[in-house]
This record gives C-alpha cells, structure tokens and sequence, in this order.
C-alpha cells in the first residue's frame, strides 16, 4: 500500500515535471516538489528528526526497524544496564566509554569470563553509516544483526547470554515495562530479544559525531582548526600519504552507506601491521578476515575504520598493537598515568601509526596480502607528520564525548 | 487411544457383518483398509536417545566416565576423560525412511510451533542443571507422517536447510528463533552444538558447534549465497541384517562418547581444551585443524570440503 502510495507520488510527481508550462515559475514549482517529497518521505517513516551536522547525509535505517524517540530512550538503558550478562557484571557500556567515543582505551577488551577479545573495542562514532560491522566480518551488515555478537558469543564470551533469563529480569522491572510497552507496544510479549536489539540500533544510530574542530572549519569557520592542522589536512588528503584512500569521505573510512549513495561501499584492507609469520601462529580468529570466509589471501584484511575521534581511540589497530610510551594508558578507567594527557599519548601513539605507514608497513618480509598501492614506503617531512597528527586531532569531536543524550541514564 | 480406536473398528466390522454380508463390496473393505492402515504401521514418531557408549542415561550434572577398567566400550576415549555435559542440541531435517532395497521415503515433519516447523526440528537433550545453561525443556523425538511399509533405517541430515540458514532470523519461527543456537558471528544457526566440561586438574571448557563456515554475502544482498564449507552430513543408520525397524522399540542412539571420541580433555594426563567452532580450517584458543577434525569425522563431516562423509561414528540405531 506504502509503495502504492509512494509510486503514485512519484507518477504524478514526474507528470508535473514533464508538463510545467514555461511560464510558470519555476522556482515556485521545485518549492512544492520538494514539499511533496518531504510529505513523502514523512508518511514512509515515524517522523523521525535526525538533527544531521551540517552537510551530513541520512543514515539509512532497516525498514523492519524504524526509527522512534521511545526506542532510542529504551536502547539508552539498555546499553548502559548489567542485565544485559548473565551474571550481571557488565554492560554494552563496560567496553564503551562515551568519554572514549565509546572506545575503551584498551588493546583487547575482556568479556564476563575475563577471556581477552581478540579484537580491540571498536568506537562508535557514526556507526549508523557502516554497512558492514565489527574489525572483519563481511556478514555482519546491520546494527541489529552485529548486537548478537556481544549478546550471545561464546569464543570468547562477551555478555555471555546463553539463553533468555535476561528477558525474565527485563520483564520483572517496572521501569522497562513502561519503555518496551511505548517503543513496540504494550505487554510482556514486547520484551523480546529482537527487540532489545532493535532499541540498542535505534540507540546507537544516533551516535552522530559531526562537530569536531575540521567539522567547523569545513563548514566556513577556518579558525576553528590551527593552520597546522589545516596543512595537515593537505598531507592526508595529497598524493604522497595517501591516508584518504581508505578513509576518506564524511566519515573517514570507505566503508559507508548512507540514503543517497545507490549501493553500498565496503572493502577490507591489509595495511600491513603484521607479517604472514605473525599471523600464522595466531589463531583463526585472530587473523581478519580470513576468519570469516577461510580464503587464505584475507589473512590480516580488517575494515578500515572511521578516524573521527582517532584523538581518543587509541590503542591503534585491530589488536590495540600501536599504543604511546606511557603504558599506563591515561584513557583506562581505571586511572591516569602522572602527567600523561589522552592528548600526549594521542600524539605519541598516532606518530607510530604514520611512521608504520612511511614504513610501508611492519615486519619483513611484508605480507603477501598487503595493499601494495597504498601500502609501501614513502617519506615525510618532520613538520609534515607534526602537521598530519594536528589534522588528526582535530577530528575529536569534544561535544559528542560529552553530550547527555548519550550518557549513563541511571542514577 | 489406538486401542479404544481399534475396538471401534472392531465395533464397525462385526456390525458390518451382522448387517448385508452380500453387500459387504469392495466400497467397504477399502474403507476398513484405510482404517486399518492408519491405525497400524504408519511411522509418527522417531525417538531419540542421547547415550554415553554404554551408559544410557547420561544427563547434565552427572559426570560421564571415561573407560574405568572393568566397562569396556567399544567406543574409545582417553581412560581417563572424564567430563560433564555442558550443552546438547541439534537439529535435523530431510528425515527418511529407510527400505531394505536402498530406497528412501520421507518422513514429512509436522510443524508444532516450539520444536519443528515442516522442515526442521531441534532435539534438546540439556536441562539447564549443572553445568548446562540453555532451557529447562528438553525434546527427544521428532514427530511427523510416513506410510506404513518395512523400513530398515533412517537417514537425516544433521542441521538446518540452507534456505532457512542465513535469513534475517530476526523474524523465525521456532524452532529457529533459539538465541542459544543461533550464531551470530557466522550469521547462520549452529547445527549442533555440544559443549562438555572436564574437571580435573584446572579443568577445561570444551565447545563442539558445528555450522557452515567460510561464507560470503554478495553484494547488497543481506543473505548469504554459498558457503564454502557446509557442514551438514547426511546421516544413514540401518539394522543390522535388514531387520525391519521398530522407531519406538528401536530409538537412534546420539552417542557423546562416540562424539568425542580420539580427544582428551584431561589437563592432568596430558589433554587439552577444545574449542571446535565448524573447525575446518584450524579452531580457535589453541584448538588445531587436527583436533577438530576428530569431531567432524565423527560425526560424519568430511573436514576438507564440509561434505557429508561416508562413515560417522556417533549415530546408532538401538541394537
């Protein structure tokens, strides 16, 4: 019927466009096409306000699951809330730190089992824009879909779900009562584990980050971002470093998918972090890709991930391998090393990165999977990688590290 | 209820008879042929019992013994493997009756909304005590049609239909909406799923699940498209001699010993954890190729291509 109404639309839509006489005004009449296409797009959805930085494209959404404030504010709780492990003692948010652009300034995490992640916590800045999810599996393609993984994995354990308890101590709260019956209707019987998945994507699909100091500038305020910064914006955009080859765009990262992009865009890269030897002796979950599609040339292959708030997501890498000096991470929660900044570490731990990168990648021999067009030796001035790490730096976003509507909803 | 339903067709019969004898055609005796056929040897139930060589009731929180000396089976394990049943589910589907001929035919699912749709059906045989984690309920049999005949066998296939497979299960029935048997890094349900703890020394966690691996979604597809490795013997156990088979006198007998036979997860005489997920192209934690190839094989997985193997070792029909 939807469809129906949407084809009917855009019928007479096309009609309208291929009959405007020649004096009609025609800015007049594109102000009513677009009133039309907005009453269009309104009727198809909830009427859901994104509130997009300037010059941000729409997310694309599942349409089994739209949009709504009431399951944003129930995925809130969720994702802050220990119900959500089997023995209580960890939540969405023990791996994901709003002050971290919801890294968790560790190498690899640990789940309830305290067996190490064999990945690092990804942040989730601008998650709504990734078609595929996690550092390396191409069969994860929505929010909804990858929410599973930390519910329900057993190698390692993450939350550590093993059956449908949960639901039991979900239901036996008043409070999500009331949230569960406004975000999918009323009862008992909307609190289900697809539904606490659909409100933890509504939830973190509003993690836009979009207000960082090269935001600003971009958008016409130039102050907003140092002239160092602004050179460095050159250096990782130019020809030399090439670094916008896997991160380029809005977000960072080649792999996106927004409403006005007709297919999605997605690639795996071996940027060289380990050599074949490395990996070889690591177990298949451990070796990118390849754990997923078991083709030995995706060996060391991870998705590119967005930079936005690379100021704070450190430890780098898949692994968590590149980390600054001071081991004492000042981003751990669990207390910060005397004199050390998350900005100090940031700028030691980012000049690693490019220095890998100048280096054409780590170990020899290099693996046999690199990207050889991008990944290989070049040169960079001193002043130039300073320049680079500032451009960097200007991707934190300090609102959205900040902004209540993400925070720990309970008291 | 088959007797009472006997006696009124014994009823049925004699008041035939007492009646026209002379007009008792053919009309009739295909009538009291079909009541009888219905009643009789029409196959409705396959049961299943888990068995652990030769102790036939094994069950969560009661610890499974390795060889102790004096019980001899037949099928071996390390002597002194002794563990505990963790988790204990499977599915099935494309079920057949067995002819002494060779020749199949199937037995068609009935769907019950909770265990089996018409075209797959879990068995559970972990009851959340001890060290199990799943659901309190557990399911032992699967029930459908099939004509009556002489059947010597059965044959299945070990997991869920590839078309059901990699859908957004978001929205499947049960018994494909098991959060504990779906995979999520996989994107596809685990087929079998059988985990056992080991306890001496500093004990170890073992996992068996068994799904298709190396996977890709093409495209802007959200379903998978082919699968490397499938993962999903066909299972074909018969009597022995062409004895017709009885399913209710004659259970199939899901044998964890025989399962997890050739490893040893004994840390204090030399074993190891094991960690097979699909395990075809080596395990995780330290679990190798090697180590999880015994459990394939022993259940039927051709561990080089995923294809279902000639031989498996962990089914049986009750001798």
């Amino acid at each position: 019927m939807k469809l129906y109404k949407a084809l009917l639309l855009l019928g007479i839509l096309s009609f309208a466009n291929a009959c405007v006489p020649d004096f009609l005004d025609l800015k007049k009449s594109k102000n009513d096409n677009n009133l039309l296409l907005l009453a269009l797009a309104l009727s198809q959805g909830s009427g859901w306000v994104w509130n997009l930085p300037p010059g941000f494209p729409t997310p694309t959404v599942p349409s089994e699951n739209p949009m709504s404030q009431a399951k944003v504010d129930l995925g809130r709780f969720l994702f802050y809330d220990k119900k959500l492990s089997a023995n209580e003692s960890m939540s969405c948010s023990s791996c994901h730190f709003q002050n971290l652009a919801f890294s968790d300034g560790k190498a690899t995490p640990s789940g309830i089992t305290s067996e190490a992640h064999p990945r690092n916590a990804q942040h989730l800045s601008n998650a709504a824009y990734h078609p595929r999810l996690t550092w390396s599996n191409s069969l994860l393609k929505t929010l909804e879909q990858q929410a599973r993984v930390p519910m329900f994995s057993l190698a390692p354990p993450e939350l550590g779900l093993a059956n449908e308890d949960y639901l039991g101590k979900l239901k036996s709260d008043s409070n999500y009562r009331k949230l569960f019956s406004a975000a999918f209707g009323n009862g008992d019987s909307a609190v289900t584990e697809q539904n606490v998945r659909f409100a933890l994507a509504s939830f973190q699909r509003t993690m836009i980050s979009g207000y960082s100091p090269f935001d600003k500038a971009n958008n016409g305020n130039r102050s907003a971002m140092s002239a160092s910064a602004t050179r460095g914006a050159s250096v990782f955009n130019g020809e030399v470093a090439e670094c916008f080859h896997c991160h380029g765009g809005f977000n960072f990262t080649d792999t996106t998918l927004h409403t006005k992009q007709t297919s999605e865009e997605f690639a795996y890269h071996n940027n060289g972090t380990h050599n074949n030897a490395f990996y070889d002796a690591l177990p298949l979950n451990k070796q990118g890709l390849k754990e997923v599609t078991l083709v030995n040339s995706d060996q060391g292959k991870f998705r590119a991930p967005s930079l936005r708030n690379v100021g704070v997501t450190f430890p780098y890498m898949h692994d968590g391998s590149i980390m600054c000096d001071d081991s004492t991470n000042p981003g751990h929660p669990t207390g910060v090393a005397s004199g050390a900044t998350l900005e100090t570490c940031a700028r030691n731990a980012l000049g690693k990165v490019i220095d890998q990168y100048t280096a054409g990648g780590a170990g020899t021999p290099k693996h046999t999977s690199i990207d050889t067009t991008l990944i290989r030796p070049f040169s960079l001035q001193p002043s130039e990688k300073a320049d680079l790490i500032n451009f960097l730096l200007a991707l934190t976003d300090s609102e959205f590290l900040t902004d209540s509507k993400f925070s720990n909803p309970f008291p | 209820m088959k007797k009472l339903l006997y006696m009124i067709c014994i009823a049925v019969l004699s008041v035939a008879n007492c009646k026209e004898k002379e007009k008792s055609d053919d009309t009739t005796n295909f009538g009291l042929l079909a009541i009888a056929a219905s009643l009789s040897s029409g196959i409705t139930e396959i049961p299943f019992q888990i068995v652990a060589g030769s102790d036939t009731a094994p069950k969560c929180n009661k610890l499974i013994q390795g060889h102790s000396g004096s019980v001899m089976d037949t099928k071996h394990i390390s002597e002194s493997m002794n563990f505990y049943i963790k988790d204990a589910r499977f599915y099935v589907h494309d079920v057949k009756l067995v002819k002494a001929d060779g020749s199949t035919v199937d037995f068609t699912l009935t769907s019950d909304n909770k265990w089996q749709t018409s075209k797959v059906a879990l068995l559970d045989f972990e009851d959340k005590t001890g060290d199990c984690t799943g659901t309190t309920e557990t399911n032992t049999s699967i029930k459908g049609t099939a004509p009556a005949g002489s059947y010597v066998g059965v044959q299945f296939k070990v997991g869920v239909p590839f078309d059901l497979n990699h859908l957004n299960s978001t929205t499947a029935d049960a018994p494909l909406n098991n959060s504990g048997m779906f995979w999520a890094w996989a994107s596809g349900y685990i087929f079998m799923k059988f985990d056992w703890a080991a306890k001496e020394g500093a004990g170890t966690s073992n996992s068996f699940h068994l799904g298709s691996v190396g996977c890709n979604g093409s495209g802007t597809s959200v379903l998978t498209t082919s699968c490397t490795y499938p993962n999903r013997p066909t299972i074909t156990i018969k009597t022995s001699g062409s004895v017709t088979w009885n399913p209710t006198a004659n259970p199939v007998y899901f044998d964890i010993k025989a399962l997890v036979s050739g490893t040893n997860s004994n840390l204090s005489s030399s074993g190891k954890a094991y960690t097979c997920m699909a395990g075809n192209n080596g395990g995780m934690s330290g679990t190798t190729a090697a180590d999880c190839k015994i459990l394939l094989n022993n259940v039927g997985v051709n561990e080089t291509d995923g294809t279902s193997a000639s031989v498996q070792s962990t089914f049986y029909l009750k001798p």
